[in-house]
């Protein structure tokens, strides 16, 4: 997972080249991917597209009790599952940036971070969270529902939890920045298609509104940009 | 790993230091605001400091990103198989325990708020709730995603401990670095002791570098310094 400074970017023809970050594109990368690497880029997102297919609408607006009282199951497997795709993305997105120096490559991984972090807290809590609350309301008796479900409305509605809270508003920036960094960072050091970072960049918009079609459709834009990331690699590669 | 085997072990810029330090001495003070709690009466316990349990328990979900970075700092350059098993173990920490700390001390802060502004009548509902919470499989106190995230902050140091001695550290050093598994409990006074000991383990590893760097063994220039990315 380590990524070296000291892996100075280096010219086919010419040897090391320096790393002013600027505009002129140069080869800095370690060569094309491997089939894992390129696997885990495809895997995981195309993974998470589909568990998002599952989800539940609803989420963004202000979640209620009426909205997941009868699929709950659903909610709950889904956001148990964005728990572990929110740091395989992050992962796939360093993968992404393997190799590859410059202050816009630094900015996207340092933001990772606080995506993990910030956006993890906001779905554990939104997801897990008012699932637990949800499924509890559920088996009260038909008397006690109504006090139950305005718990719930107003668990969702608090400024950490709701849609645009604190949590869900500074993971959300983290993950933008990260994402428009890493277009920037492989269409400056590597000469990518500019395609790539337009991609990236609005599959990072689509991404943190993630139930459908949002999501999912963010989420296959990013696979698109990987492809096309890596056909330029290895076409770089063969000259 | 830019560091063969047979290279010195790079010597932490002062700011790397202050950093490794610094967060770990952060959180401590932090966690000694960390209200102690009533297992079976939350709200009970909860009612009359909701505003410094929200508090502590916001920052605790930052410090806790922080600190998985701290100790990859730590092992970030560091050769051999536990320095490896160490890094890949960061990651489900700062997962599982920082998705635990957001429904323990989150979930529960906002539910504790909300029976305080709920009528009388409606106060044992909430309450109930809040248990309830407690003891969900799941995110609970005692849960998958607690004994997950301990399991891998305890992996994770212990891994760190055995590769820093790998890389030369003294045995204060590897000691505190092991003692701090602690931190998994982090209420006051556990969490604040073991992420002391954690800075300690930092500071006995940078003055050995340190001496290392200014005495090398053959009488030769000191090892160059290599800050790796």
């Amino acid at each position: 997972m380590s990524t070296s400074a000291t892996h100075m970017p280096m010219d086919p023809v010419s040897g090391p080249v320096a790393d002013g970050g600027g505009a002129r594109p140069m080869s800095a990368r370690r060569g094309p991917f491997t089939r894992p690497e390129l696997a885990f880029l495809i895997g995981v997102p195309l993974a998470w597209a589909v568990l998002l297919l599952f989800h539940p609408t609803g989420e963004g607006v202000g979640v209620t009790y009426a909205e997941v009282q009868d699929k709950v199951t659903a909610w709950l497997v889904v956001h148990l599952g964005m728990m572990l795709f929110i740091p395989l993305f992050a992962v796939a997105v360093y993968l992404l940036l393997r190799g590859i120096e410059g202050t816009a490559a630094s900015v996207s991984r340092i933001a990772l971070v606080p995506f993990v972090v910030f956006y993890g807290a906001y779905e554990v809590l939104l997801g897990i969270g008012t699932g637990i609350l949800v499924d509890d309301v559920d088996g009260l008796a038909a008397s006690e529902r109504a006090t139950g479900a305005a718990l719930v409305d107003e668990f969702t509605d608090n400024v950490l939890i709701r849609g645009f809270s604190v949590l869900s508003s500074l993971g959300g920036v983290a993950f933008l920045t990260a994402m428009i960094a890493a277009g920037v960072a492989l269409r400056r050091q590597t000469a990518a298609p500019l395609s790539v970072p337009i991609l990236l960049g609005l599959s990072g918009f689509l991404i943190t509104a993630h139930p459908p079609p949002y999501g999912p459709a963010g989420l296959v834009l990013f696979i698109v940009a990987a492809l096309l990331f890596a056909r330029s690699q290895a076409r770089q590669e063969q000259r | 790993m830019n560091t063969a085997p047979t290279a010195p072990p790079r010597v932490f810029s002062l700011a790397e230091v202050a950093f490794m330090v610094g967060v770990p001495l952060a959180w401590a003070v932090l966690l000694w605001f960390h209200p102690s709690t009533d297992a079976d009466d939350i709200y009970g316990s909860l009612r009359n400091q909701v505003v410094t349990y929200q508090i502590v328990h916001v920052g605790t979900l930052i410090f806790i990103g922080l600190m998985g970075f701290a100790l990859y700092m730590l092992v970030r350059d560091l050769p051999g198989k536990a320095a490896t098993i160490s890094r890949l173990a960061i990651g489900p920490f700062v997962l599982f325990y920082g998705a635990w700390e957001a429904v323990i001390g989150l979930a529960t802060g906002a539910l504790v708020q909300q029976a305080n502004d709920a009528p009388a009548v409606e106060r044992a509902a909430v309450s109930d709730a809040i248990q309830s919470l407690q003891g969900n499989v799941i995110v609970g106190e005692s849960s998958v995603a607690g004994f997950g995230g301990a399991l891998a902050w305890i992996v994770a140091v212990i891994a760190a401990a055995v590769a820093i001695r790998g890389a030369g550290a003294p045995v204060l050093a590897t000691v505190l670095l092991a003692l701090s598994v602690i931190v998994f409990s982090h209420p006051p006074p556990i969490g604040p002791v073991g992420l002391a000991c954690f800075a300690g383990a930092v500071l006995a590893f940078y003055r050995s570098q340190r001496v290392g760097e200014s005495t090398p063994p053959d009488g030769s220039a000191a090892p160059q310094v290599v800050h790796g990315g």
